[in-house]
C-alpha cells in the first residue's frame, strides 16, 4: 500500500500517450469537473516545487478523481475537523478495516449489495466496490457475459434484464468527505498510467539472424535471455491478425479468459470499456484446436525447435497459448511450471517485460518454502509504484525491455517474470523442452508435490515415468548422456573450486553450508 | 506429568493462556512464530484482550481436537457447536472477527465474517441501520437517486415452471397473494420465487390483477374481481 506520505507529496498530470488505442470508454470523462479533490489547499504550494518525475499519469480516459469522491486516509488528516463519513456510516463495523468490511461483502449476493447501498454513504461506496461485482459476475455467469461499462452494470442488466441500467447515472453520487486508503489505492491502480522511468531501462541483449548454434550456445545453454528480431518475418499472423480479421475468423468462438470462457467479440466489447487494476486476460493453450487457421498462419522459431514433450503426443501438458489483452493486462511475477523454457512472440501492441534470474527473488514477492506457491499480492501496477524503484540499488538489477510486434523474447527456464502490455496487444507463446533443460525437467517431475505444481495435464501422478519412457523410446540413451555429462560439468567445477583456495586472492573467501 | 509441548500466550491487558501447542498452532501467526522459534517466553498479544483470546483458544481447542483421528465429533455437531459458539454480542463478534484477522485464523474468520453477512441478508435498509447503529446520512434527494439506481434489488422475482419467465413485481403486489406474502414474511432467501404450479400466461393475469388491485387502493375506488385471482388461494392447477 502506497505510503500516505508519497500520495500527498503527488501532483497530478495528465499526459495524452500517442500509442494509446483505447478510447470508447462509455464513463465520459468530460462530465466530472476539472478541480480534483485530491489535492488540498497546502499543496498546490507545492505543486511548483514538484519534480515532474513524481506525477502519476492517468490513462486518457480515466476519471480525474475517485468515481464517488473517495479521498486517501492522509487528507483527513490535513483536514482538520473532519469527520470521516465512512466510520460514520458503517456504525459499529467501523472498528473493521476496509479488507474486512469487504470480505464480508464478498460473501453477499447482488439483491444484498443493492440493497446495502441506499443504507448510508458510506455502504454506497463500498457496495460499488468494483471487484466485488466482478467476482458476482465471474462466479455466476461462465458461460459468458456483455461487459456493460462496469461489472455492476454488466451484473444487474444480466440478472434483472428488465431494469434500465442506462438510465441509472453512470457516475453515480459523489461522497464527500469519505477517506479510505484501500479504497482510493484500488481506484487509482485502475486509473494509473506506467511512468515513463519505468520503461527506461532496455538492458537485454538482442539479435538478429543468429544461427541456432550460436543461439544454444551462447543464450540457451548458460540459460540468458535474449531478445530476437526478425525471426518472425514469414508470420502470415503479422499481416493479418487485427481486430477485424479475428473478428471475422473466429468472432463467436469460446476462448480461455481467465476463470471463464469468452466469445472474442465478447471480449473485443470488454477490453474496449474497462478500466481495472487487474483486467481479465484472454489466455487460451487450446487455440490451434479450436481456430485451425490460427495455428497454421504462425510457425515456431527455428531457435525452439526442439520440443522434447511431443514425444507424448496427446498426453503432453499445455505448450502453446495465444494470449490478449488490453494495456494494463499482463502476468505478475512467477516462474514458468515444470521447469520449461519459453518464447513469447508479438504479433500486434507491445509488452514491457522485467526478468530476474532463477536464484535472485524480485523485491516483494514471497514464494513458499518448497516453490509450490508464489503469493505476489500486488498487482503489476502496484509492484510497480511500490517496489520498481528499489530494483535501480540492486547488484543484480533485473533484465528488462520492451518487447515490440515482430520480436520474440526467450525465457530461460527458471527464470522469474513479469509483463505488462503497454497497449492492446496479441501473442503468441510456447513453452518446451531440449536437451538443454531436459534433466531439469525430469528432476523437477520426480517432486512429491509435481502433481499439484504442473500445470495442463490430466493425469498429473504419472508424467515423470511416462514423459522418460516416451524419451527412450524416441530418443534412446539420451537421458544417460546427458547425465554423464552433467556429472563430468560437475567434478569439473569441484576441481576449480579447490583451486580457488589455494589461490591468494581469495581474501574475501567465506564457506557457506 | 503431561508430555505435551504448551506454549505462553499473553493478553494486551496482562492474562497469560497456556495452550497446547497444536492448538495454538491453528493460528497461522503463532505458528510462524514457533516454526521460527519466537516462542520459548510468552508471546505478547498486544491486539486482542483477555476475553477475546480465551474466546479464540476455545475455538482452537475445539477445532483442533475435531482434526483428531481419535475424535468422534462429526461435521454436524462442529457446526453446532459454531453456531452456539458464535451467539455472542455483536461488539464480542467483531472483535473476535479482529482478533481471528490478526492471528490469521481462518475457521474462525470465515465463520464470523459469514455470521456477520447472514445478519445482513434479507433484512431492510431500516433494520439494517438498527442492527449497526448507522445513521442515514442521505439527503432525501441522495436518498432518492440511490434507490432509483438500486431499485431492481427491491424487486421479487416470480418465476413458473417449465419456461423460464421471470416476472419482477414490486414487494406490495406481490404481497396481495397470501402465499407469497407468507414467504415473504418468513424471509425466503431465493429472490427468485418459483411457481411450479402456475403457467405462464395465467401468472400474467394474476399479476395485471394484483396491479389492479393496489392501484385501485391506493385510488380508494371500488377493485372488481376477476376469475384468476380467485384461483391463486385455491389449491393450484397445473
Amino acid at each position: 500500500m502506497l505510503s500516505c506520505k508519497s500520495l500527498l507529496s503527488q501532483t497530478i498530470n495528465k499526459k495524452r500517450k500517442k500509442n494509446k488505442s483505447k478510447n470508447k470508454n462509455k464513463n465520459s470523462s468530460t462530465r466530472f469537473s476539472k478541480k480534483h479533490n485530491l489535492v488540498s489547499k497546502k499543496q498546490n504550494y507545492e505543486e511548483e516545487e514538484e519534480d515532474c518525475e513524481e506525477g502519476f499519469n492517468f490513462k486518457t480516459s480515466a476519471a480525474p478523481s475517485h468515481t464517488h469522491g473517495v479521498q486517501p486516509l492522509g487528507n483527513l488528516y490535513i483536514n482538520p475537523g473532519s469527520i470521516n463519513s465512512r466510520n460514520t456510516g458503517l456504525g459499529n463495523l467501523q472498528t473493521l478495516t476496509d479488507e474486512l468490511v469487504l470480505d464480508i461483502l464478498g460473501l453477499l449476493g447482488g439483491t444484498h449489495l443493492g440493497v446495502l447501498a441506499t443504507v448510508s454513504k458510506s455502504f454506497y461506496v463500498f457496495t460499488n466496490h468494483e471487484p466485488l461485482w466482478r467476482n458476482l459476475v465471474l462466479e455466476n455467469m461462465n458461460a459468458g457475459f456483455l461487459y456493460n461499462g462496469s461489472w455492476k452494470s454488466t451484473y444487474v442488466a444480466a440478472c434483472y434484464p428488465s431494469f434500465d441500467v442506462s438510465s441509472v447515472d453512470v457516475s453515480g453520487l459523489r461522497v464527500r468527505d469519505f477517506y479510505s486508503d484501500y479504497l482510493f489505492q484500488s481506484w487509482l491502480c485502475a486509473n494509473l498510467e506506467m511512468k515513463p522511468e519505468w520503461l527506461q531501462r532496455d538492458n537485454i541483449i538482442r539479435r538478429k539472424g543468429i544461427s541456432v548454434e550460436d543461439f544454444v550456445l551462447n543464450f540457451e545453454e548458460p540459460n540468458k535471455p535474449v531478445l530476437l528480431e526478425g525471426c518472425l518475418d514469414n508470420w502470415v499472423a503479422l499481416q493479418n491478425w487485427d481486430r477485424d480479421y479475428l473478428l471475422q475468423l473466429c468472432g463467436d468462438v469460446q476462448f480461455a479468459v481467465g476463470p471463464v470462457d469468452m466469445k472474442l467479440q465478447e471480449y473485443f466489447r470488454y477490453a474496449d470499456q474497462v478500466m481495472e487494476e487487474r483486467p481479465l486476460y484472454l489466455f487460451d493453450p487450446k487455440f490451434a484446436e479450436k481456430v485451425p487457421k490460427l495455428g497454421s498462419e504462425y510457425e515456431v522459431p527455428v531457435y525452439f525447435r526442439e520440443d522434447l514433450f511431443g514425444v507424448l503426443g496427446n498426453e503432453r501438458p499445455d505448450y502453446r497459448w495465444i494470449i490478449m489483452g488490453p494495456a494494463g493486462s499482463g502476468s505478475s511475477f512467477h516462474i514458468d511450471p515444470n521447469s520449461t523454457s519459453a518464447w513469447n512472440a508479438v504479433i500486434r501492441g507491445s509488452k514491457k517485460w522485467i526478468l530476474f534470474p532463477p536464484d535472485v527473488v524480485p523485491p516483494g514477492v514471497h514464494p513458499s518454502p518448497d516453490g509450490a506457491e508464489v503469493a505476489c499480492p500486488v498487482s503489476i501496477i502496484e509492484w510497480f509504484m511500490n517496489f520498481y524503484g528499489a530494483t535501480k540499488n540492486w547488484e543484480k538489477k533485473p533484465i528488462e525491455c520492451i518487447c515490440k510486434a515482430g520480436e520474440v523474447i526467450f525465457v530461460p527456464n527458471g527464470w522469474w517474470h513479469l509483463v505488462i502490455n503497454l497497449e492492446e496487444s496479441i501473442a503468441i507463446t510456447q513453452n518446451f523442452v531440449s536437451r538443454r533443460n531436459l534433466l531439469n525437467v525430469l528432476d523437477f517431475l520426480k517432486h512429491p508435490n509435481a502433481n499439484a505444481l504442473v500445470s495442463g495435464t490430466r493425469d498429473r501422478v504419472n508424467l515423470h515415468d511416462k514423459f522418460k519412457n516416451a524419451i527412450e523410446t524416441s530418443f534412446p540413451g539420451t537421458v544417460d548422456q546427458l547425465v554423464q555429462k552433467a556429472e563430468e560439468k560437475k567434478a569439473q567445477q569441484k576441481q576449480s573450486f579447490w583451486d580457488s583456495v589455494t589461490d591468494s586472492k581469495v581474501g574475501a573467501f567465506k564457506f557457506s553450508f | 506429568m503431561s508430555s505435551v509441548k504448551k506454549v505462553t500466550l499473553k493478553s494486551s491487558d496482562g492474562e497469560i493462556f497456556e495452550v497446547e501447542e497444536t492448538v495454538a498452532m491453528e493460528s497461522q501467526t503463532i505458528k510462524g512464530l514457533i516454526e521460527d522459534d519466537c516462542a520459548d517466553n510468552a508471546i505478547p498479544l498486544p491486539n486482542v484482550t483477555g476475553h477475546i483470546l480465551s474466546l479464540v483458544i476455545q475455538y482452537c481447542k475445539e477445532h483442533t481436537s475435531s482434526s483428531d483421528s481419535n475424535s468422534s465429533k462429526s461435521n454436524e455437531k462442529l457446526k453446532a457447536w459454531d453456531t452456539q459458539f458464535i451467539n455472542v454480542d455483536l461488539n464480542v463478534l467483531f472483535d473476535l472477527i479482529m482478533a481471528a484477522n490478526y492471528l490469521n485464523v481462518k475457521g474462525l474468520l470465515d465463520l464470523t465474517c459469514q455470521t456477520v453477512a447472514d445478519m445482513i441478508k434479507e433484512k431492510t435498509p431500516e433494520q439494517i441501520r438498527a442492527m449497526f447503529n448507522i445513521v442515514n446520512d442521505f439527503t432525501p434527494e441522495e436518498e432518492e437517486e440511490v434507490r432509483r439506481e438500486n431499485a431492481w434489488a427491491f424487486e421479487i422475482s416470480l418465476k413458473n415452471n417449465n419456461v423460464v419467465d421471470t416476472f419482477e413485481v414490486e414487494e406490495s403486489m406481490a404481497k396481495e397473494l397470501q402465499t407469497i406474502k407468507n414467504m415473504i414474511e418468513d424471509n425466503y432467501t431465493d429472490s427468485v420465487i418459483p411457481l411450479h404450479n402456475v403457467t405462464s400466461d395465467i401468472l400474467e393475469l394474476v399479476i395485471e390483477d394484483c396491479k389492479k388491485h393496489v392501484e385501485a387502493a391506493e385510488s380508494e375506488s371500488e377493485p372488481s374481481y376477476s376469475l384468476a385471482s380467485k384461483l391463486i388461494d385455491d389449491p393450484l392447477k397445473a
